[in-house]
């Protein structure tokens, strides 16, 4: 690892807390299956403000942010039941299942502006996800992600934050910012498994 | 069945399944070759890990008190008019029975699953400005 990214880890160093206890956030999400409705609440004060930061940072007017937010904490509660250890750790989940609401509404504000054509909705199923930093609290999970995005080249990581946060394919990103689609298909892909090899290098290097 | 040629295609493009930029088409005809190979599977669980990761670099904005305790309350109430109406059982399945009798028999939301919720009791879409 680079001497630069242990220097910035180093806020770790001392304090890699691991405040949080995965397993709570389990039993919440079977108590959410078996039809508790407390628990949702409980889930909700956890996860809100990652959430919520989520959504803010993809959807830009505030009343569609709060709608993305609301109905990603709906379909949460609704496929409680489908969620299993093996969908990855449920904050990954329920981040995964708000960048989805986010994109779709991003995508049919698009297209009712005529910008995109009709494929939104194509991704309904929620991908399963392994959440590396489930162990930490909200802002060593910022913290730690920043440096590792940090340690992706400058070209990569804004291509791979235009997929992320955007949702938009090679083709727009190329269209966007005037660069060859095979470039842009590269960079994001690369981008994504650097991040990836810097974040899995974070973890070890803290564990 | 796929080819080793096709399985290392696969390998290369799956940060665009993981990302979830790709077209329907595409994505179909990625995920059947990669459903043919473990070592597809353990990266893609490896990059959408990745994906997930990505949430938590934005930053990080609070949710106001008010609004935060509002849109939980919708929720909560929400939650037990579902579980009122029939549309969970208490073992954890979605029951499949039909919702049970409403105050507003009309004011029930068919979702793609087949599945009706009631709405009567405040929906936690917000409109708050």
């Amino acid at each position: 690892m680079p001497a630069f990214e242990l220097q910035a880890l180093s806020f770790g160093a001392g304090r890699a807390k691991r405040t949080e206890d995965p397993a709570l956030d389990h039993d919440i999400v079977r108590r959410m299956a078996s039809g508790d409705e407390a628990a949702i609440g409980a889930f909700y004060d956890r996860w809100i403000d990652a959430v919520n930061s989520l959504v803010r940072q993809i959807v830009a007017g505030p009343a569609d942010a709060e709608d993305v937010v609301a109905a990603a904490f709906w379909q949460a509660w609704k496929q409680a039941a489908h969620w299993s250890e093996e969908r990855g750790e449920p904050g990954a989940w329920v981040l995964a299942i708000a960048r989805s609401q986010s994109l779709d509404r991003v995508r049919v504000l698009r297209r009712r502006r005529g910008e995109e054509s009709v494929d939104a909705g194509l991704f309904d199923a929620v991908p399963a996800v392994t959440n590396p930093l489930a162990a930490f609290d909200a802002s060593d999970r910022h913290e730690r992600v920043s440096v590792a995005l940090r340690a992706v080249p400058d070209e990569q990581r804004d291509v791979l934050q235009a997929a992320f946060f955007e949702g938009l394919r090679h083709t727009e990103i190329a269209d966007r910012s005037s660069l060859p689609v095979l470039t842009v298909q590269t960079r994001v892909r690369l981008g994504l498994r650097t991040f990836r090899d810097r974040l899995d290098a974070l973890q070890e290097a803290s564990a | 069945m796929s080819t080793p040629n096709e399985q290392d295609q696969a390998f290369i493009a799956l940060p665009d399944l993981a990302l979830r930029t790709l077209t329907a088409d595409d994505a179909v005809r990625l995920m059947d070759i990669v459903q043919t190979s473990e070592r597809l599977q353990r990266e893609l669980a490896s990059l959408r890990g990745a994906v997930g990761a990505l949430g938590y670099s934005a930053p990080l904005a609070q949710v106001p008190a008010e609004e935060r305790r509002k849109l939980r309350e919708r929720l909560v109430s929400r939650a037990a008019a579902y579980v009122n109406a029939g549309l969970r059982d208490s073992g954890g399945a979605t029951a499949s029975r039909p919702a049970a009798p409403s105050a507003n028999p009309g004011g029930q939301v068919r979702h793609r699953t087949g599945e009706r919720e009631p709405i009567g009791a405040g929906a936690p879409a917000t409109t708050s400005q």
